[in-house]
């Protein structure tokens, strides 16, 4: 990474935690899910500064663009305006030790763990990625493509009114 | 690659916060996006390390993001049905199997 790249990815990381922090303790669920889509923005700047160009795009195609208006589908459907309060202060207190403990963890043996340096990477992702897709891991990425329509006929099926 | 490594739990840890924290079934969601996307980060940090030329983490990646929108579709229409049902999307109302 260089100088300007690493600028980025402190700026962009700094805004993922910021918004997914929000995300998580706003009370009102369009908020929640409007800063659920900058989360993913920040992660999807991550990604291409990770010279991940191509998943950079799938990020902001799929997540953005398709999951973040699907939740927006669904809150217009179900919930009005209502707010929804945090759990009581005993269960949040528990939770937030037990999972940035967990965090906590993790984050000291990414600090202990002994990693390579990154060496040369290709400039440009999608050629490669082409051929990984389509040659190397055919099998899994149409299994995907069937999974996606198992759950598509799912979400169909179960979302159905019933029959009186 | 540590500073990803470090973002990617604290990111984790705060999706992990919510799932254990909120009620609401949307949040949980919301949530459970947050942590996968933890996880995404690591993937594609690991596949600057190990295999360059493969793209092995880069097509995790791939893989999770389309993973993680058949999950959101199904959850939403799970979300709709419990609506319809109990006139709330609160999972602590959900309780058909106690009873």
């Amino acid at each position: 990474m260089g100088g300007g790249q690493a600028v980025l990815f402190v700026v962009m990381g700094v805004a993922a935690a910021v918004s997914a922090l929000y995300a998580v303790l706003t009370r009102q669920l369009l908020r929640s899910i409007m800063a659920l889509g900058a989360f993913l923005t920040a992660v999807a700047v991550e990604f291409y500064v990770l010279s991940a160009d191509f998943v950079s795009l799938v990020q902001i195609f799929v997540y953005v663009g398709g999951v973040v208006v699907l939740m927006l589908f669904a809150l217009m459907l179900s919930a009005s305006g209502e707010r929804h309060p945090m759990a009581g202060a005993d269960r949040a207190g528990l939770g937030a030790v037990l999972a940035y403990l967990v965090g906590g963890v993790l984050a000291v043996t990414a600090l202990r763990a002994d990693l390579p340096e990154p060496g040369a990477f290709p400039e440009q992702t999608v050629s490669y990625l082409g051929r990984a897709l389509l040659a190397e891991q055919l099998f899994a990425f149409e299994l995907m493509g069937v999974i996606l329509l198992a759950a598509l006929v799912t979400a169909l099926v179960v979302v159905r009114k019933e029959r009186q | 690659m540590t500073p990803v490594l470090v973002l990617s739990a604290v990111l984790f840890a705060t999706g992990m916060f919510g799932v254990l924290t909120r009620r609401n079934a949307i949040t949980l969601l919301v949530s459970v996006e947050i942590m996968m996307n933890a996880g995404n980060l690591n993937l594609v940090a690991f596949s600057r390390l190990y295999q360059p030329e493969l793209m092995t983490g880069q097509v995790f990646a791939i893989m999770g993001i389309g993973i993680a929108a058949s999950e959101a579709a199904v959850g939403l229409a799970l979300i709709l049905t419990i609506y319809r049902r109990y006139g709330s999307t609160d999972v602590d109302r959900v309780r058909l199997l106690r009873e």
